[in-house]
């Protein structure tokens, strides 16, 4: 469903994604994984159309992500590591807002609208201005908005940053449950306890190169060792590019 | 719904949702607000009606040839200004605001961002155009006696006009994002300097026009406005707005048709040229500048360290810290210092060219009054300075607050830091200005001294007062300092500093425009000049100390 292929891209004279080849597919819940500046966010930025690799393609849904960017985002959801909301729209409005986006209205917006503000409990404060929610709520929100066109690609950076251990469990949930229903997830997170737990692969970048991809057993075997996540992803950032991809 | 029905929907909820919650600020907010908003307009109209009502009555031969060139002039200051400002909006909103990356990450198409940003743009630059234009319109119709046609023609002018300067720096800042994002800086700084040396040079033509003996004839004023004569060159857009209105007072109709047309197809054509370069290059433009934050910029410098060695500071030497740091972020961000030169850098040559208007041979009492008016013209400048960059300070201190926050220093100390910077900086730029203006007037050792003393009154009162308000209406939420600025706080702190100065000048002005007027004789004026001092200087000082004490309680109590 994602695929990218030697895809490089490079910030002035910094190479922040180096020759990177992934393919995440259909429903499967991957979880992109390094240490801060590795370049996992400019991954995400490039998956979801927001940047122009400097090399390689990227293709969602079997869409070129760069030659025809409105159709590939009509099939995917991103979810930025600092959500943007407009602080004078109330939660509604912004739900409105996005279906619109995507082509949705009438009836079938109302009543995504309705169920989505039910699956992330927004009910109590979905007709307040965003300028008023906590960050968890703004999260929720954010999610439900990705969520309400159905897209079949789901990307998300770092969801469960600052949120109380209700909402990410919440958080946690209803992506397992996207995934479960054949939507794909394709999420970059620090907390290497959740990719343990919900991803159905994972990948480690480090210097812009993806140096681990696989199951955490796949991972886990090549690197050797029977240690958890953390250990294997402190083991494997630490010596870097002497292995090998699974 | 389509993209711009989406767009539309959002713009026009968050319109209506900002109206509401501003029907529930407070009714004192909302008075200050419209007051100063009315009374600025009123201000505006009373003073270009003054201005004609004087030429029609004194100078009926030059009238309308002065209102062509003064309308051309005009509109060419407010063409370059709107460029700039479109220009410096448009790179903000289409590269870097938070907002356009979310659009761009939504399916719709980037020519439909690029078009809000664009609108948006307009909008956010284009409203003073109006505010100011108007008073301008309204006061020579009403002094011309010209029918109601005049304003609807006038009004349609200012309106299809607008989008030639917008365009203009739309294509800017989109050539500028694609092409030369590194140099982005020195291309404003590069423009401003441009701008600034075209204003150093023009002023310096006009001012070399003086001579003993020939000021305020007829003929003087004709050779001076000859110099104004590159305003009504054909090819600037400003002209034909000119040209437009000219021959809506003439009710020369096909004139009107002519100009106006010129301008709307001009501005359509301008519009489409910024679509058809943000097709090709605004993605691209986007994609290089989401870069610029990569590359590491090495800095170093100790000459602060030496200039404010810890003795002087004592025991708090926290402060000299907090200082350092101030005065080391206003000279690295070029927006700041780029703008106090551009100002204070006209004033400056101004003030050197005294001389060549012969006022340092004038009698005492005229010296005296320009004296007065180059010191309002310092302090009304130092206002707009302090109100701009110093009422946002300890705001923007807000995100990094835990550093100060956390060190072993009071909060008070703190704000005693934000004011000595304010102090000490606007005391370096406006004493210098003043002294240069007391030299070429010739003036005596006494009076530059009163002069001087006065300034050190009056930076103690703006920078107490932006301080101290910025302490009582802080905005923590908000990183933008001239969003900051806009906000009620920032919008009292502008008014109540435009009032101190002008309190001040009149206060010290009086006695002297009293012995002119022989009101009261020279023993009199002395006295009462005495008098003036005391009172400015009790009056400085309630100024810097209330709002300090009010601010520093405020900051006391407040939690971040």
């Amino acid at each position: 469903m994602i695929e990218l292929e030697h895809v490089s891209k490079t910030y002035e004279r910094t190479l922040a994604v180096d020759d990177l080849s992934l393919t995440v597919r259909q429903g499967e819940f991957f979880a992109f994984l390094g240490p801060n500046g590795a370049g996992k966010t400019t991954t995400i930025k490039l998956v979801a159309g927001l940047l122009r690799p400097n090399a390689g393609t990227i293709r969602v849904g079997g869409i070129d992500v760069e030659k025809d960017y409105l159709a590939a985002k009509a099939i995917m959801a991103y979810v930025p590591d600092q959500p943007y909301l407009y602080d004078k729209l109330s939660g509604r409005e912004f739900l409105r807002f996005m279906g619109g986006m995507f082509g949705m209205n009438g009836g079938t917006l109302a009543a995504e609208i309705d169920l989505v503000s039910e699956q992330f409990n927004l009910r109590d404060f979905v007709d307040d201005l965003t300028d008023t929610y906590s960050h968890g709520m703004k999260q929720r929100l954010t999610l439900a908005a990705t969520l309400l066109h159905h897209p079949k690609v789901v990307v998300v950076d770092e969801p469960l940053v600052g949120l109380d251990p209700q909402s990410a469990r919440l958080v946690k949930n209803i992506l397992r449950e996207e995934s479960r229903r054949g939507t794909t997830i394709f999420m970059s997170t620090h907390v290497l306890s959740i990719a343990e737990e919900t991803a159905d692969r994972i990948g480690i970048i480090r210097k812009g190169k993806l140096v681990a991809v696989g199951t955490l057993g796949e991972v886990r075997s090549a690197w050797g060792g029977d240690g958890n996540l953390e250990d294997l992803f402190l083991r494997i950032v630490e010596e870097g590019g002497k292995g090998s991809n699974v | 719904m389509s993209d711009a029905g989406a767009l539309l929907y959002m713009k026009q909820r968050e319109l209506w949702n900002r109206f509401r919650s501003f029907r529930g600020h407070s009714k004192l907010k909302i008075v200050v607000v419209l007051s100063f908003a009315t009374g600025f307009w009123v201000g505006l109209f009373a003073m270009f009606f003054e201005g004609f009502h004087f030429l029609s009555s004194n100078h009926p031969d030059l009238a309308d040839y002065v209102m062509d060139i003064l309308l051309a002039l005009f509109f060419l200051s407010l063409t370059v200004m709107l460029v700039f400002s479109n220009g410096i909006i448009s790179f903000g909103s289409l590269f870097r605001a938070k907002e356009t990356e979310f659009l761009l990450a939504q399916p719709i198409r980037r020519e439909s961002v690029f078009g809000y940003k664009f609108a948006e743009s307009i909008l956010f630059s284009s409203w003073a155009f109006l505010f100011l234009g108007t008073p301008l319109m309204f006061a020579y119709g009403i002094c011309q006696g010209l029918p109601g046609s005049f304003y609807f023609v006038t009004l349609a002018f200012f309106v299809v006009f607008l989008f030639i300067p917008a365009a203009l720096g739309t294509i800017c800042a989109l050539l500028v994002g694609a092409y030369f994002p590194r140099t982005r800086k020195g291309a404003i700084l590069l423009a401003l300097a441009v701008v600034a040396l075209a204003g150093i040079v023009q002023t310096a033509r006009v001012l070399s026009t003086g001579g003993a003996g020939r000021l305020y004839t007829t003929q003087f004023m004709v050779k001076i406005l000859d110099k104004f004569q590159f305003s009504q060159s054909p090819i600037m857009p400003s002209y034909w707005v000119a040209e437009g209105i000219a021959a809506a007072r003439e009710e020369n109709w096909k004139a009107v048709a002519f100009y106006f047309n010129l301008i709307l197809s001009n501005s359509i054509f301008l519009c489409w040229l910024a679509g058809m370069i943000a097709r090709r290059s605004y993605f691209r433009g986007w994609n290089l500048c989401q870069g610029m934050g990569w590359s590491r910029r090495s800095v170093r410098g100790a000459v602060l360290e030496r200039l404010l060695p810890p003795w002087l500071f004592g025991a708090h030497r926290a402060l000299r810290l907090l200082l350092i740091k101030d005065f080391r972020t206003f000279f690295r961000d070029p927006v700041q210092w780029s703008q106090c030169m551009v100002f204070f850098g006209l004033l400056g040559v101004y003030f050197l060219n005294l001389r060549t208007l012969s006022y340092d041979l004038r009698d005492d009492i005229w010296k005296r009054m320009i004296a007065f008016l180059n010191l309002g013209a310092t302090s009304l400048t130092l206002s707009t300075f302090t109100s701009r960059f110093v009422y946002p300070q300890l705001s923007l201190e807000g995100r990094r607050f835990w550093v100060v926050g956390m060190a072993p220093i009071s909060r008070q100390s703190l704000m005693m830091g934000k004011f000595l910077f304010a102090m000490v900086g606007s005391i370096l730029l406006s004493e210098s200005l003043i002294l240069v203006s007391s030299v070429m007037l010739k003036l005596g050792w006494e009076f530059t001294l009163f002069q001087c003393a006065t300034l050190v009154g009056v930076c103690a009162g703006l920078s107490g007062l932006s301080v101290g308000l910025g302490a009582i209406y802080p905005n923590f939420r908000e990183d933008n300092p001239s969003k900051i600025v806009s906000g009620f706080g920032g919008t009292l702190n502008l008014v109540v500093s435009l009032f101190f100065v002008t309190l001040v000048i009149l206060l010290e002005a009086l006695p002297y425009w009293m012995a002119a007027k022989r009101i009261i004789d020279f023993d009199g004026q002395r006295q009462a000049t005495w008098m003036a001092f005391v009172i400015v200087l009790a009056l400085s000082a309630a100024m810097a100390a209330l709002p300090l004490y009010f601010g520093m309680k405020a900051f006391r109590r407040m939690e971040i």
